[in-house]
């Protein structure tokens, strides 16, 4: 496997405008005669979808949901960065790129987030055309609001739903093109294989999930904007239907998998409150501007919060961390809270949570204050738990939200396959080791809008591609793949094994392993447990579960046996990769690499390189590669929060 | 044409029906200032029916527009509820309406007090439509040699009458209750402030109405000479 | 941990051309601090263990702003809770013993795929007809120079927030869909971004929107009752304004 990153020569700051110029061209008129295909339509995959259209390719879009509209960008509640400076307060693209690289713990490339802050700001432009109503000042002009990670306000917002009303801008756009008829729309379909000719992206296969019918659509380019693999841990606040299976199966084809094992893990979600639980619900991290979170001191204490006096509370935060105390970055909350709850001191009915008391602040500002800043969240708090967070302490518990690593992509968002371009969360480009707060939304849009565009017609102007049908033999084969994995998974019922599960009892399985072993704090002994309970569980997978109904109808759980198929194969990788990284950096903390204080230490002697991970065959183990980081414009530095 | 697109547009014909319905409801007030004249005795309500009559280029048009308005309301009105129908083929087998009061009105603490108001306007319209057959036929059509103003005494002091106009001009006003609020919505005619102003109007004035020409054949039932 | 018991009266059609009927479970031990998606994930876990195939019901986010999720509970869109949707609808508002009975959202425009599951793709279609501003990607304008009154975008976004989830449609006694249309229509003639194509999206949308077949508004509320994101009928009056306009004033 080749990594080449095709960074454009030249200084950080022109190296996106000699890009475009140097990048081959299609002409207008000779657009209409390619096909691209788009997989996934949220922020990233509708934006570049609709982008396309309009400069005149005929566009496939596929989405696994009714309709584009509910990809699961809309969930997005806090904003979009851009480096707008409308605040006057010392924003620049630069600074934008120097908080996006130093919050992605320097495992990110220079030259893609650079780009990524020069664009931002066009993003912002687009959407207000566009409609969506961004919050204003009174005088009409746009409002900002403060977000984790940079010190100052570039954060454009819409309410808490920024993500909804982004999508919606992407999907009139998206709506627009179908009218034209330039874009074809494919909804409720799921992709099951990437075809490869000759060496190149030529199309996919999917299956239509109301009748079950396998589909092939060759195209000259596919590009996948199937958003992270979150949901490998069963639990987390990614949509239910969000899924891995069209990266592994494009990793399968020869892509290759970047730092499958840098996660986010969002320190203030609703903890789970029980076994049946089926998915967590992020609260905006804002809330830790004014909540103190605290765990009673003595071990198993379960008595009522209020009944706890001061001296018996650990505000453990505020105690480790005075400097920052509460607004510690959410790695290092998530981390202190999940060793205090795997200690025992965690509150409620699971003991997974933990305090987030906003006594001190309603004492100081009085509830009215509070009310009006937080409203809508203690709203949303108390609709799900019955509990008033006036009243007593919130619960708070971390959760896995975000998937830094993906498809490993070069400067124009190419994987290692020729023609297979991957965008948004489902690549690995621009967030390192870690997201920041509302930057996620940047860059699906500024991957889509922008910057694909770009790719696709230096790719289609330089590369000779000759006609494939549906029926050309690497259609056939790559479908007939996805009739015999359905009909494996169909005839597990059959099997005499003794012992029937049901696919949400193994992915819960999953979920635990991951969530123990390779989830906020690693280390070597409990990774490579990990490993080798693996392929047990797949084992147990393959042979015990159960998927009633057929093939070819709406058959919901074969599609989420498939899906945790590929999930129990991704979660291999990510343990693989975490195994080879022994370094904390970003979200995740590995035990053998801490400072004297107990904190993380990232090492950037040995690790300052983009992992990426080749299949070699279903017998063989995925090796790695690495790509190394070259950092020419920022100086490395070791966080510090104490 | 612009206007055949706009009329059997679902929005059209809803105008049509709030248009028709406004006219409709105008002319009921006007009537009813014409009855309203019998409070003032026998006399006068025959005078201002021989007013009435002594233009009768005047009548016939308003006669044959008034037609042409009760047609026009009453057949788009039955399209629209075959429209509907239509629009969910397979009913549920529970259905509870939740709209007790509108969140609008909710706003402002005011409780929308007839529901059943909007849920029956196709049956009250009905109803009212039977009415005012028996009402022409009793009154317009009556013996040409009596004076009016008698046929009316006449027949609102029978007590059956008396009650099945009293029922009618109640159902009248259940009718009009929605139909007022649902006009000005139809005609886009909404704004927060004027709110809390339309919902009382959707009550006070149909009350109004009632009260006015019910209370002719109360009067008439109870022996008071008119 | 507080559970309940529940009779649950469930349509079950196994595809559009098949006819459907209502089945009849029982389910024990549904924690009330499930959701009732959670709960009916038990009662797939049960069927799928009995042999028999589970339930299907669409679902995504979970935290009520996908709109994908959504079935009438006893006669009322998305649950006896107001402004939830069934994703968020928790089972201690239930009482143990219960009977619940669970439809699909029924309209001719949203014909049934398999038991709850249904095709929305008609809303779809009314916003492919112009619920849209024509902008291509790289044309826009610096953000700034668009100033919009504080209010005026606090309404857009009002109306904005409408998910596509089909409440109205299916709680509307005549299955219209005018709040959803209207919220779409409302929302971009408020914004000065919206002007241009302002008549020609009310005439468009409103077009589109008969053509799928759904009811005309008898102004009844019960979409503006249901609607799990609490949008007005305000919108609605907005959009009749706006097709006026457009109809009596336009070229």
């Amino acid at each position: 496997m080749e990594l080449r990153a095709h960074i454009p020569p030249g200084p950080l700051a022109q190296k996106w405008d000699n890009h475009r110029f140097a990048s081959g061209l299609v002409s207008p008129a000779n657009r209409r005669k390619f096909k691209i295909i788009v997989v996934g339509t949220g922020l990233a995959g509708a934006s570049a979808a609709a982008t396309l259209a309009e400069q005149g390719y005929q566009v496939s879009a596929f989405c696994i949901q009714d309709s584009p509209r509910r990809a699961h960008s809309i969930a997005a509640q806090g904003g979009i960065n851009a480096a707008k400076n409308y605040q006057n307060d010392g924003d620049s693209v630069l600074r934008l790129f120097h908080d996006t690289i130093k919050g992605g713990d320097f495992r990110s490339r220079e030259a893609n987030v650079y780009r990524l802050a020069q664009i931002s700001n066009g993003i912002i432009d687009q959407c207000v055309a566009q409609g969506v109503p961004f919050a204003r000042e009174y005088g009409g002009t746009l409002a900002n609001r403060s977000f984790g990670g940079a010190q100052v306000s570039r954060t454009f917002y819409a309410r808490g739903q920024t993500g909804q009303q982004l999508l919606f801008g992407a999907y009139g756009a998206l709506s627009r093109q179908i009218k034209t008829g330039r874009l074809t729309m494919m909804t409720r379909r799921e992709m099951l294989e990437l075809v490869v000719i000759d060496g190149c992206a030529r199309g996919i296969v999917t299956r239509n999930l109301i009748n079950g019918d396998l589909e092939n659509h060759p195209a000259d380019a596919v590009i996948l904007a199937t958003g992270g693999y979150g949901n490998a841990y069963f639990l987390s606040t990614n949509a239910r239907a969000s899924n891995a299976t069209a990266i592994l199966r494009a990793w399968k084809a020869g892509a290759g998998f970047a730092n499958p094992c840098f996660v986010q893990i969002h320190p203030t979600c609703i903890p789970a409150q029980g076994t049946y639980q089926s998915k967590l619900t992020l609260m905006s991290e804002s809330l830790r501007n004014d909540g103190r979170i605290w765990i009673p001191k003595i071990v198993g204490d379960r008595r009522d919060p209020a009944s706890i006096p001061e001296n018996e509370r650990d505000y453990y935060l505020e105690e480790k961390y005075p400097r920052f105390g509460n607004l510690v970055p959410q790695d290092v909350a998530s981390r202190n809270t999940k060793e205090h709850c795997d200690a025992g001191k965690g509150v409620g009915e699971t003991g997974l949570g933990v305090y987030l008391d906003f006594s001190s602040a309603i004492e100081r500002d009085g509830a009215a204050v509070i009310l009006k800043k937080y409203g809508n969240l203690l709203q949303m708090y108390e609709k799900i738990t019955t509990r008033d967070p006036l009243q007593e302490p919130m619960m708070i518990a971390p959760a896995v939200h975000y998937t830094m690593g993906g498809m490993w992509v070069d400067y124009n968002l190419m994987t290692t396959i020729p023609g297979l371009f991957a965008i948004g969360e489902c690549n690995f480009s621009d967030h390192g080791a870690n997201r920041l707060g509302a930057s996620a939304l940047m860059q699906g849009l500024a991957d889509g809008y922008f910057i694909i565009g770009t790719s696709i017609a230096h790719y289609l102007s330089t590369t000779p591609l000759d006609y494939v049908t549906p029926q050309h033999v690497g259609f056939l084969e790559a479908q007939m793949k996805c009739h015999d994995r359905t009909q494996r998974l169909l005839h597990n019922n059959n099997r005499i094994t003794g012992k029937k599960v049901t696919v949400d009892t193994i992915h819960r399985e999953l979920g635990r392993l991951l969530w123990e072993h390779c989830g906020i704090t690693r280390n070597r002994i409990g990774l490579e447990q990990a490993l080798t309970r693996l392929p047990d569980l797949r084992e147990a997978f393959w042979s015990q579960v159960c998927v009633p109904g057929t093939g070819n109808e709406l058959n919901q759980s074969l599609e989420r046996a498939g899906r945790v198929a590929d999930f129990l194969e991704c979660a291999e990788i990510m343990v693989r990769d975490a195994l080879t990284r022994v370094e904390s950096c970003g979200c995740h903390l590995r035990e053998e690499s801490r400072t004297a204080e107990h904190e993380a230490k990232r090492d950037d002697d040995h690790y300052a390189h983009v992992s990426v991970w080749e299949y070699r065959g279903e017998e063989e183990p995925p090796i790695m590669h690495k790509e190394p980081l070259l950092f020419e414009n920022i100086n490395l530095s070791q966080r510090s929060y104490t | 044409m612009w206007f055949v697109r706009f009329l059997t547009s679902s929005i059209g014909k809803k105008w049509l029906m709030a248009v028709s319905g406004l006219l409709l409801l105008l002319f009921l007030g006007s009537h009813i200032a014409g009855i309203a004249t019998l409070y003032l005795g026998s006399t006068a309500f025959q005078s201002y029916a021989e007013q009435l009559h002594s233009h009768m280029l005047f009548l016939s048009l308003f006669r044959i527009g008034l037609l042409l308005l009760f047609m026009i309301h009453i057949s788009t009105g039955l399209f629209l509820f075959y429209q509907n129908r239509k629009a969910r083929p397979n009913p549920y087998r529970i259905s509870v309406r939740v709209a007790t009061h509108s969140l609008a009105a909710h706003a402002h603490g005011i409780r929308e007090s007839l529901p059943l108001a909007a849920r029956t306007m196709p049956y009250t319209g009905l109803l009212i439509l039977s009415f005012i057959i028996i009402h022409i036929f009793g009154f317009s059509f009556g013996p040409q040699d009596v004076p009016v103003a008698k046929t009316v005494v006449t027949l609102l002091r029978s007590p059956a009458y008396g009650l099945l106009y009293i029922f009618s001009f109640t159902v009248l006003a259940m009718h009009i209750h929605h139909g007022i609020w649902s006009l000005l919505q139809t005609l886009g005619l909404s704004h927060p402030r004027f709110t809390v102003f339309i919902a009382r109007m959707t009550t006070i004035l149909p009350i109004f109405f009632l009260i006015v020409a019910g209370g002719i054949p109360l009067l008439l039932v109870c022996g008071v000479d008119l | 941990m507080q559970t309940i018991d529940l009779t649950l009266q469930i349509w079950r059609q196994k595809n559009s051309d098949a006819p459907g009927d209502f089945e009849t479970y029982t389910l024990k031990n549904i924690s009330t601090a499930m959701s009732f998606l959670e709960m009916l994930d038990l009662l797939n876990e049960n069927l799928t263990l009995q042999g028999q195939e589970p339930v299907a019901f669409d679902h995504d986010c979970r935290e009520g702003i996908c709109g994908m999720c959504g079935a009438m509970v006893n006669g009322i869109a998305h649950g006896p809770q107001s402004e939830t949707t069934l994703c968020q609808l928790h089972m201690r508002h239930f009482n143990s013993g219960d009977t619940l009975v669970i439809e699909p959202f029924r309209s001719r425009a949203f014909p049934v795929k398999r038991d709850l599951v249904i095709d929305r793709s008609a809303l779809d279609r009314i916003i492919q007809a112009g619920g849209y501003i024509s902008i291509n990607t790289g044309g826009a304008p610096e953000a700034n120079t668009i100033a919009i009154p504080s209010p005026t975008a606090e309404l857009a976004m009002d109306a904005a927030a409408c998910i596509g989830c089909g409440a109205c449609v299916a709680s509307c006694p005549n299955g219209a869909a005018m709040l959803f249309t209207g919220a779409r229509i409302s929302q971009l003639s408020l914004l000065p971004q919206g002007q241009p194509e302002r008549k020609e999206r009310a005439l468009a949308m409103v077009m589109a929107m008969d053509k799928e077949g759904f009811g005309n508004c008898s102004n009844e509320r019960e979409c503006e009752a249901v609607c799990p994101k609490a949008i007005s009928i305000r919108h609605i009056a907005r959009m009749n304004r706006e097709y006026l306009s457009a109809s009596f004033l336009g070229e």
